[in-house]
């Protein structure tokens, strides 16, 4: 007599709501891609540029207070005690009144081409720049804490580049090309799931790897400044790069997901859409450098992906030197039609059986 | 179980389904043809994966044109071609379709297993799909058809690729599917043994266009007497006095004719029928019925209209 009845028995249960279907395909193909040491340690590997910026933010905001006190000693300035806060004030008027002020609350300052610097002693904060400033009338056009800059989260994006296109390509080449090829998008399709559930599933798995490279050690590297600096003024003054490293990381993520699910779509190869992903984010910039050079023409840039993240992220993040020679507007239209164009591919391309007519 | 009217699916230029309409009860229907008769056609027609040119079908009483995803959520599909996603094991495969239908994570995971031993993959179910013989991908395709419990589970070439033993028992599979589990089959096939073994209805494609359609047991005459019969004399009045007397006729080829005897009554009609129009039989000889000759007679009947 058997144990256990192994025969057919029926399923009396309720089937979920069809809204979150694709998110199997992105749970199940994030635990995939996790199996793979290769990706574990490529991951891994993303995460030293993160590290190493996050010493740099520590370092900025301890040392610097400490190199500013010698930088004070040596213009006899007076200085309470090494435990100082710095902040970079911009004045419009009343500098003579502030700074005397200063003198005489003896806070250390010092001039710079932007303003003024002052060290707050420690447990003091921003409130007591604007408490002087009133009492002595001047107008303070900025106060800004001490800390690394919009310029950093943008530069730190362009520095992941090369681990995010060796992701895209290790994850993002075979998600499409491998169902192709074994005749697998029938099952899905078959089942109570749309072709466009199913993309979104896709691009949910190559989302994940590149928001854990780009957004994620970012905002963490923006929440560690903001707690390091110790001042709400901190965040007052930047919330908005939070809200620019999400912008551009979605930017650089949903571009590179979709051009690199759109080439494997393409392709029941896996190679050949890792090779078309290669041309895409390493050749395209060399040739628009060549390009660029021989001819003296800006625009052959424009033929760089990855140029024209960096163009739209430059004017994201708000930067006034920009390394970009064309206008960003231009770039954005590119990325935006390659998302489109890749888009449409994908829709053509995923369905539950391959017409050839 | 499946109604469709006036069906028509176009390939650029190229008709593959031509007009087609038909509506069938179950529980297990074959769905015959030769290669290139339309069959995976109308099963792709019938999942949505197909924008028909013309026509209409509901599936369960679902629309195939506006509830694709419902038909699909009370139907189970078994692809013709090998189908599988490389790199999982087949407890998870099953696991994981039975998620994207909906099932909650759990009940998926035990279902999986559940399932592998149904149909024989118990022992395997930790190995890797893509590792799986010719005739377990088969078991498994039919198994993550089963996953979610479908109301109806439509199987294109459901033996292909298998030996005789599996070929066997993949049979009994859809046998106890169909009869004992209340699950409805569409089997679509070019091997008639297939759909006589397991199916009480059928419908024969030919071309795109549907030659014959209807119970097997009708088809093959199995309540009546088949005979073929040569008759020296006058054929018009024996004819005649053969319809009277509740028999049917036909001509075969030459002089040839196939008279349908009702079951209960024996050749003696044919021989009194004879007898009252002064006619002699000069050939007699009983016929067997099988599903081959009604498909090989109704193809042959539509390529001469």
């Amino acid at each position: 007599m058997p144990v256990y009845d192994q025969s057919y028995k029926g399923w009396e249960g309720k089937l979920k709501s069809h809204s979150l279907r694709w998110w199997v395909v992105t749970k199940y193909g994030v635990k995939t891609a996790f199996k793979k040491k290769a990706v574990r340690g490529l991951l891994m590997f993303a995460l030293l540029p993160f590290i190493a910026s996050a010493v740099y933010i520590y370092g900025l905001t301890h040392i610097g207070k400490v190199s500013a006190f010698v930088r004070t000693l040596g213009g006899g300035r007076a200085m309470p005690d090494l435990s100082v806060k710095t902040y970079d004030a911009a004045i419009e008027s009343g500098l003579e009144q502030f700074v005397e002020r200063l003198r005489k609350e003896k806070i250390g300052w010092q001039e710079t081409h932007q303003g003024l610097r002052i060290f707050l002693p420690e447990g003091e904060n921003s409130k007591r720049i604007f408490a002087i400033a009133r009492q002595t009338g001047t107008r303070l056009k900025r106060v800004m804490p001490p800390g690394v800059k919009p310029s950093f989260y943008n530069a730190y994006l362009k520095r992941q580049f090369p681990f995010l296109f060796i992701l895209l390509l290790a994850i993002g080449a075979g998600l499409i090309a491998k169902d192709v090829k074994f005749n697998a998008l029938q099952i899905y399709l078959a089942k109570p799931i749309t072709g466009t559930q199913y993309i979104l599933g896709k691009l949910g798995i190559l989302a994940f790897f590149l928001v854990m490279v780009t957004l994620v050690p970012e905002l963490v590297l923006f929440l560690l400044q903001a707690i390091l600096v110790g001042d709400s003024l901190y965040i007052r003054n930047y919330w908005w790069i939070a809200g620019a490293i999400c912008a551009s990381s979605a930017l650089i993520a949903l571009s590179g997901a979709l051009i690199v699910l759109a080439l494997s779509a393409l392709s029941k190869n896996v190679r050949s859409a890792a090779l078309g992903g290669a041309a895409v984010f390493w050749l395209s910039p060399a040739v628009a450098e060549i390009l660029r050079r021989s001819t003296w023409d800006r625009d052959y840039m424009l033929l760089s992906l990855p140029y024209n993240w960096v163009c739209v992220g430059e004017k994201i993040f708000g930067l006034t030197e920009m390394t970009s020679h064309t206008h960003w507007v231009f770039s954005l239209l590119i990325v935006c039609g390659l998302m489109v164009l890749c888009g449409v591919a994908l829709l053509r391309r995923v369905r539950g059986v391959e017409v050839v007519k | 179980m499946i109604e469709i009217e006036d069906l028509t699916v176009q390939y650029g230029s190229t008709v593959a389904l031509d007009d087609v309409s038909f509506s069938v009860k179950g529980p297990a229907v074959g769905l015959l043809g030769p290669n290139g008769a339309g069959k995976t056609t109308l099963i792709r027609g019938l999942l949505g994966f197909l924008k028909p040119a013309n026509g209409t079908g509901r599936v369960l009483g679902h629309s195939i044109l506006n509830e694709r995803l419902r038909v699909r959520e009370l139907v189970g599909y078994l692809p013709e071609d090998d189908c599988l996603v490389p790199e999982m094991s087949a407890v998870r495969f099953l696991t994981y379709f039975g998620e994207l239908c909906g099932m909650p994570k759990d009940d998926a995971t035990q279902r999986a297993h559940e399932i592998l031993h149904y149909v024989g993959l118990g022992e395997a179910r930790y190995r890797n799909v893509e590792t799986f013989s010719a005739g377990m991908k088969q078991r498994i395709k039919l198994a993550q058809s089963l996953i979610h419990d479908p109301k109806l589970l439509l199987l294109d070439e459901p033996t292909n690729g298998m030996d005789p033993a599996g070929r066997e028992e993949m049979l009994s599979l859809i046998e106890d599917i169909s009869r004992k589990k209340g699950i409805g089959v569409l089997v679509s096939t070019h091997l008639l043994p297939d759909v006589e073994a397991v199916c009480e209805e059928v419908v024969v494609l030919d071309r795109g266009r549907m030659v014959i359609h209807g119970n097997i047991a009708d088809l093959k005459g199995e309540n009546r007497k088949v005979y073929e019969v040569r008759v020296w004399g006058n054929t018009e009045v024996f004819c005649d006095r053969l319809l009277r007397s509740g028999c049917e006729w036909r001509e075969w080829k030459d002089d040839l004719i196939k008279v349908s005897v009702p079951e209960e009554q024996g050749a003696n009609r044919i021989f009194t029928a004879a007898k009252e129009s002064g006619s002699q039989i000069r050939h007699l000889v009983f016929e067997k019925g099988s599903l081959e000759q009604v498909f090989v007679e109704s193809l042959k009947g539509k390529q001469e209209e």
